[in-house]
């Protein structure tokens, strides 16, 4: 009797017809009867539901208002935000650049607003982390700044350093031409070991390290943002080279050669007056052997 | 039509609540209302000491709800249960388990009754008062947990974390010691 429990099947109803009847039959039976009965009526001591309810949601300890039921969820948020905060310094921390290429001209601002305006295949690279604090930058070709109120603003070429504090100027970078034009404020250019101070209005040349007199500058800004290049004393080459560069086109020109320097002023909207311009001066003519390539032959 | 409805109505409030979890209030306190009383009972039973037995029992709720997050609803009457014993691992010092007596459903039934009747039925509550106390704390619980919260043996091996058996082997015993000591008495 004992291995199968019967009696607590008994107590559960459990047991079959026929080992009722025999169990009943039993001496110990009336004892087991009364003790059913009587804990049947028993009572564990009252239980005040409410006020025990009411002490665990004060013990509990301040619950956060949103919990989130999975924790994935909650990792993979982490997850996400880690990753964009890093590509976001990422993206800051990398050197930006900025570049125009033949035959295009682009603005564009930097992070302190100061506004760059770049010539035809030039190229400026300049870092976005911490930009107002470190406004240094470096220029291959040509561009014109005009800088906000800030502090120090470094242009670097490979030919020379110009820094400013609030201006507006021009600045040429081309194999060995190096010109600044000051059309605002105060510019500080070095170079060569050399340091200079240019004003509104005043402009510094200088061709393979050779510093060359310059005039006054008689616009507000450069003229090639009025669609014009303006050559100073220019050797054939680089007019070429600024026509190539502006025109997005190939001038073939190996026939030619000449230590005649072109100073004036060529067009940038009609290549046709450009080169005829050009033709003239040299005594050159030029045929376009295709939309993008010309060729110039002495006349 | 309407039948169906019911049984409908009934299994969605199960799937909103097993998807809403404990950290819903309206669950959590649904919950509570439930199982407060068993589990207090319960630990009433295995010490005797009513005060203690509403305080863990309280503990256990608190850390339910501060836990609520990481229970899901169907495991929520073992976490209580699991937190319950090992909070009076190393504690309380047994006490007697009193317990009191509902009255009788049919008083009618009861003035019919002799006195002789009535003292011979105050003595054997004694007896069993006494037995009670010594069963183990196992057998007292689980017996106690059956005729007094009226608790099925599968539940009562759910709370316990025990084999259904196991409550079997238990309330059998309960009663054959009951019945020795309640005989030996006399």
């Amino acid at each position: 009797m004992e291995n199968n429990f019967d009696l607590a099947k008994w107590l559960a109803g459990e047991m079959t017809a026929d080992e009722l009847e025999a169990f009943e039959k039993s001496p110990e039976f009336n004892t087991y009867k009364k003790i059913k009965e009587l804990s049947g009526q028993m009572e564990a001591p009252a239980f005040d539901a409410e006020s025990s309810y009411q002490n665990i949601m004060g013990q509990a300890k301040e619950k956060p208002v949103v919990r989130l039921r999975n924790n994935w969820f909650l990792k993979a948020a982490a997850i996400l935000v880690i990753a964009l905060g890093t590509l976001f310094i990422l993206k800051y921390q990398i050197t930006s650049t900025e570049y125009a290429q033949a035959g295009e001209k682009t603005t564009f601002l930097l992070p302190d607003d100061s506004e760059i305006a770049l010539n035809s295949d030039s190229e400026i690279r300049y870092k976005k982390w911490n930009w107002s604090s470190n406004r240094s930058l470096d220029l291959k070709g040509e561009a014109f700044f005009k800088v906000a109120k800030g502090e120090k603003f470094d242009v670097n070429t490979s030919l020379g350093t110009v820094t400013v504090v609030g201006t507006q100027f021009n600045v040429r970078a081309r194999n060995t031409n190096f010109e600044v034009e000051c059309y605002e404020g105060k510019v500080k250019v070095a170079f060569n070991n050399k340091i200079l101070f240019l004003e509104k209005g005043s402009s510094v040349i200088v061709r393979s390290g050779k510093q060359l007199q310059s005039l006054p500058l008689t616009t507000d800004r450069p003229s090639w943002l009025l669609n014009e290049l303006k050559l100073n004393a220019a050797a054939l080459n680089e007019a070429i080279s600024e026509i190539e560069r502006h025109y997005a086109v190939e001038i073939e020109h190996s026939k030619i050669s000449s230590n005649q320097y072109f100073t004036g002023i060529l067009p940038l909207d009609n290549i046709d007056t450009a080169l005829e311009i050009l033709c003239k001066t040299y005594h050159l003519d030029y045929t376009k052997t295709s939309d993008k390539k010309i060729t110039l032959i002495k006349e | 039509m309407a039948v169906i409805h019911k049984d409908c109505l009934l299994n969605c409030m199960k799937e909103i609540k097993k998807i809403a979890g404990v950290c819903e209030e309206m669950v959590f306190s649904d919950f509570f209302r439930s199982n407060a009383k068993t589990l207090r009972n319960y630990l009433f039973y295995k010490f005797g000491n009513e005060e203690q037995a509403n305080d863990i029992s309280q503990e256990a709720f608190v850390k339910l709800w501060e836990n609520c997050a990481d229970v899901p609803l169907e495991k929520a009457k073992s976490f209580i249960f699991k937190v319950a014993n090992n909070a009076t691992l190393n504690q309380i010092a047994h006490q007697k388990v009193v317990l009191g007596y509902a009255k009788k459903e049919n008083p009618a039934q009861h003035t019919n009754e002799s006195p002789e009747f009535i003292l011979e039925e105050e003595q054997f509550k004694k007896k069993l008062d006494q037995a009670i106390q010594n069963l183990t704390e196992g057998q007292r619980t689980a017996f106690l947990l059956n005729r007094i919260d009226g608790k099925k043996y599968s539940e009562i091996a759910a709370m316990l974390d025990i084999s259904v058996k196991a409550v079997e082997k238990r309330i059998h015993g309960a009663l054959v010691s009951l019945r020795q000591e309640i005989e030996a008495i006399k």
